[in-house]
Parts: C-alpha cells; structure tokens; sequence
C-alpha cells in the first residue's frame, strides 16, 4: 500500500514538474514565490516575524495564504483534471487500490503545499539571520504554531479540495466550487467569530460576569482543549468524507 | 471431432524466426463442436444490465469467453461495448445480473480482475505532461514490476512499436497514432492475462495497424492470453477472432464464431467473370436447383448457390450456351455482410 501510493506521488509530482513548456519555468516560478514569501516578507517584518507571538504576524499570514493559492490549482486538478483530460478511466483501471490513489494524490498536494511553507519559513529565518545585526534569531512558538497551523490549514483545503474534485467533470468546476466549499465554512468561522465578540460586548454584565471569573479561575483549560480537537477536526473531517466517497463505480461521470 | 474450419490467423502465429506455432485450439471450442483443450472461461456474463437514469445501455448481455480466445465485441457506437468493458473490470456497478472475470464477481473482486487485466479503452489514457519512458515508468510500478522488469520490458515494446527514438520526449506533443502505440505498450507492460482493447487500431497507420493485428493474434495463439476486443473494422475481425458477439441498444444479437455469423447471413457464393453472357443465359442458370439468386452486373454473374452447389456444372452450362468464361471466384458473405444483415434486421 506505501509503495502504491508513492507510486501516485512521484507520478504527480513529475506531472506537476512538467507542467509548463520547460522545468526551467517551474524553477523559477518556485525561486520567485520563495523570494517574495520566504525571504521579503521576513526582512521587511523584521525579528517580529520570527519572534513574534503572532507567529510572523501578517507577514505569516501571507506567506501562507500565498503558498495556498498556488497550491490549489493543483487540489482542482487531483481528479477533474484526470477526468477532463482523459486518463482517470485508465487510472481506475489498473492495479492500484482506491486508497493508494486518494491518498497518494493527497499526499503529494500536502507534501508540495506545506514542503513550499516550510521552504518559504526557513528561508525567512536564514534571510533574518544573514541580514539583521544583532543576537540570532530563533523561531518563537507563535513560529512554530503558525507552521504546524499552516499543514492544518493544507489539509483542510485538500480534503475540501478533493471532496469538490471527485465530482467535477472539469478542473474549471472543481475550482470554483472548491472556493466556495473550502473558504465558505471559514468565512463562516471569522463571521462566528466577530459576531460573538460583538454579542459579548453587548450583553449585561449579569451575564458575562460569571463567564470572565470563570475563565480567570482556569475554566479557560477545556475550551482550549476543545478548541484544539475541533482544530484537528476539522481538516480531518472533509478527507474522511472523500475516503468514504471515493469509489470507483462512482467516479466514470459519462 | 469435426474439425474447425477458418480460424482466422491466430491459429498459427509465426514465431520470430519464421516458423510455425501450433494452432491454438482453445480459442476455437465456442461455436466449432469442441476443441482438443477445453478451457474454462475467462469472462461469464449472465444477463448483465445497466441503466444510466431512464436509459438502459446494457440489457440482458449473458456470454462466455474461453480462457485464450480473441473475443471480438461488435456493434455499432453507443450499443454498449464500452459500458460493458467498464462493468467486467469494476469500473461501473451492474444494475441487474452479474459479471465474472477470471471466475471473481466484478463487484466484489474487481481488485483481482484489475491486477490480471489490462485495458485500452476508449482513450489512450497516457498522461501528456510525462515522456513515454516515464508513462510506462509509472504503469510499471502500479503494477509492481521490478526496476529490471520495468526497463528490459519497456525497452522491448518501444523498440518493437518503433518508439525507442522518442522515448524521452513529452507524449503530448505525439500524433494520435504515436500515442496509441504507447497506450498499447502500456497495455502488454506486464503482461496481463486478460487484454481488453477498445478500437485499438483506431488512429493507426495500415503498417502500424497490420503489425498490431500481428501482435493481438500471437498474444492469444502463442501466449494463450484471452482477447476482449471492440473494433468497427469488421474484416479485422474476421481476421482475428475465434468468438464474435454483436450487440445493438445493449442487447446481444448474435454470438458464435465468424463462419457461423456468416453463414447466418447466407449461403455459399460464386462471382463469374465471363464474355457473352445474356438474359436468356441468366434464365436457364436461375432455373438451376443448386441456385439460390442469380444476377448480371457488368459482365459478372452473381450467384447465391445453395449448399452444396456444384459451380462446374454451371460454369459447364455457361460454356455450353456460348459463354467465354474468364474467371471464377468463389465465396460466402462476409463479417461485415452478417454484421449489416443483422442491423437491418433489429431495425
């Protein structure tokens, strides 16, 4: 099973190699992102961006939200593409068992998607270090958090990604429906979020009295654990669903 | 045990060096009265169906192909060759009956059938953005050939498909016909049991085509592999197949070896080639019992001869009347005159 879906690995990463007229386009197309997102975005947030509780800040922020752009093309592409170009029947078609397949296309879009935050991570640093005077920069934990954040937030759009892509008879569709599958729920989250804010803001102090002492008596510890599994949770939630759905007398849309 | 006749050329590949194969027998027991090895089938169908929504492309479908045979699947397009391809290897889910390939249900051991088979279907499924050596590279691997396997067998079929020089150019920039040959390539890669080939030869050229046909009837004759081909080349299959199905709107009209087809499309015919030939000849030659029809079409006498029909005794009859005889050819109908009878029948 390991050595099937490596199987698909290699194949997507050499198709993904191969996509434009010359690998040298894909070179620099890499080189570029690096150097905006890895080492001008760093330098021009300064030690913030490593040290930083916020995890690089804004700069962070970017560099992710980049890096994840130009990693959906490739998530639109995992199973539309195969199908508007004709080769998923031949695909279905061979030894390779269901699981091999999801997985190895997963694993290959996570592994370039979050292998370019990395990329574009620690060239910041080294960018920091060889640039700025002064005591070596170490990444703080709000780095490290934003990095292990960042694979989440890859899994979360490759699953909705692939879910939306099973279906899709071409890569235009799967793409714009992933927009809307991916960033819905997370736009959904932010407005969540803010609404609560603002209720609280609103509401008597009666009520969110007890509330604030709870939380400055530590009551604060399961709603950070809960918040935690629910982070987990979620970019799990639409890979489990894609495993599930993902049967092959089911994905010959014609 | 009568003996077999016309199996078309895959009863004696010849081997590399020239030589003869032994005829494969086998390949010639459905349709013929037996055959010297008895072989389980490969494929059984019985009364298979699927329905897409309200519309039934494949409808009641129950055959047998024998372990080694060229199975020619024929019908016009849309009756439902590729929807069965994809049901026998698990590609699609069966709304009535059931499927089994090398004696495991399509639906439940579709992953054997797979692991043993190997498909051309309508497409050649090559991906574009990869060199021929890296498609089959990747094929090679899905089907966990070893890295010596991979090489000495990719090696083989690009030499022997004439794509050696080309193999490390991207095959998206390849002609329709260069690709097909690396589909088929990828097909033989390693060395399936089953071979479903879906129009293969579409998009050839007639050597490329030739040299293919070549290829399909050692693969049978000398391998023993079995064959499920779908081709609108009817004289291909002709040529070919031991088993011909045809099927129309889904259903099968007819299944049987090529002669048996032809033979339901009618009897024994015979052109002559003659000069001086009239009305008053072509009479007293309709009047002979042994013939069925009779026409006069540009010097040529076209006759349907019941069976048994002694052509000398008409040639002598022409001859008798005046007739200078040229030539005499004689013939039964075709795949494709069988094949056209029977569309024009379920009209």
């Amino acid at each position: 099973m390991i050595g099937d879906v490596w199987t698909v690995m290699r194949k997507e990463w050499k198709e993904l190699l191969n996509q434009g007229s010359s690998r040298l386009g894909t070179f620099a197309g890499l080189f570029f992102t690096v150097a905006v997102l890895g080492v001008a975005l760093p330098l021009f947030n300064g030690r913030a961006w490593a040290e930083g509780a916020s995890g690089g800040g804004g700069g962070g922020a970017y560099g992710t939200i980049g890096v994840i752009f130009a990693v959906l093309p490739m998530v639109a592409d995992a199973f539309a593409g195969e199908r508007e170009r004709r080769t998923l029947e031949t695909l279905l078609a061979s030894r390779l068992s269901d699981r091999a397949i999801l997985f190895g296309k997963v694993g290959a879009i996570v592994a370039v998607g979050w292998g370019l935050i990395l990329l574009t991570r620690f060239a910041g640093l080294v960018a920091l270090n060889l640039v700025l005077d002064g005591a070596a920069i170490l990444p703080g934990g709000g780095w490290w958090a934003a990095t292990g954040g960042a694979l989440l937030l890859c899994l979360y759009l490759v699953g909705v990604g692939v879910l939306v892509s099973l279906r899709a008879p071409t890569v235009k569709q799967a793409s714009q429906a992933m927009f809307f599958a991916a960033f819905g729920p997370l736009l959904l989250v932010i407005l969540l979020s803010v609404l609560a804010f603002v209720v609280a803001r609103l509401l008597p102090a009666a009520i969110t009295g007890p509330v604030g002492d709870a939380v400055e008596a530590g009551g604060w510890i399961p709603l950070v654990i809960l918040a935690g599994l629910a982070t987990l949770l979620v970019p799990v939630a639409p890979l489990l669903l894609a495993m599930r759905r993902f049967r092959r007398a089911r994905l010959l849309l014609d | 045990m009568p003996p077999c006749p016309g199996y078309g050329r895959n009863e004696a590949a010849p081997r590399p060096d020239g030589t003869a194969v032994a005829p494969y027998r086998a390949a010639n027991a459905v349709g013929c009265g037996g055959s010297e090895r008895v072989t389980t089938p490969t494929i059984e169908v019985d009364d298979l169906g699927r329905d897409f929504g309200g519309f039934r492309a494949v409808d009641g479908l129950s055959f047998a192909v024998p372990a080694g045979t060229v199975f020619g699947f024929l019908g016009p397009n849309g009756s439902g060759k590729t929807t069965t391809i994809r049901l026998l290897l698990g590609l699609l889910e069966p709304s009535r009956g059931r499927a089994t390939v090398f004696g495991h249900d399509s639906r439940l051991g579709a992953d054997e059938i797979r692991r043993r088979s190997g498909a051309l279907l309508e497409h050649p499924g090559l991906y574009e953005r990869l060199t021929a050596e890296e498609n089959l590279d990747f094929f090679g691997r899905a089907w966990r050939l070893s890295e010596r396997e991979r090489l000495e067998r990719g090696q083989e079929l690009l030499r022997h498909l004439g794509l050696w020089e080309r193999r490390r150019e991207r095959v998206g920039a390849w002609s329709r016909g260069q690709r097909q040959k690396l589909a088929i390539a990828r097909v033989l890669l390693h060395r399936p049991e089953l071979i479903f080939l879906d129009e293969p030869t579409a998009g050839l050229d007639p050597v490329a085509s030739a040299s293919l046909r070549h290829d399909i009837a050692a693969l049978a004759g000398r391998e023993g592999r079995t064959v499920f081909l779908t081709t609108h080349n009817l004289a291909e299959a002709e040529q070919l197949c031991g088993l011909v199905g045809v099927i129309r709107r889904g259903r099968l009209l007819a299944l049987g070896h090529p002669d048996e087809l032809r033979a339901r499309a009618g009897g024994p015919r015979a052109e002559i080639v003659a000069r001086g030939l009239d009305a008053a000849m072509l009479a007293r030659v309709r009047d002979r019992p042994e013939v069925a029809t009779a026409e006069l079409r540009d010097g040529r006498l076209l006759l349907d001869l019941r069976a048994g029909a002694d052509v000398a005794a008409i040639v002598a009859l022409l001859v008798g009347g005046g007739a200078a005889v040229e030539e005499v050819r004689r013939g039964a109908a075709t795949l494709e005159e069988a094949f056209l009878g029977l569309m024009k029948e379920t009209r």
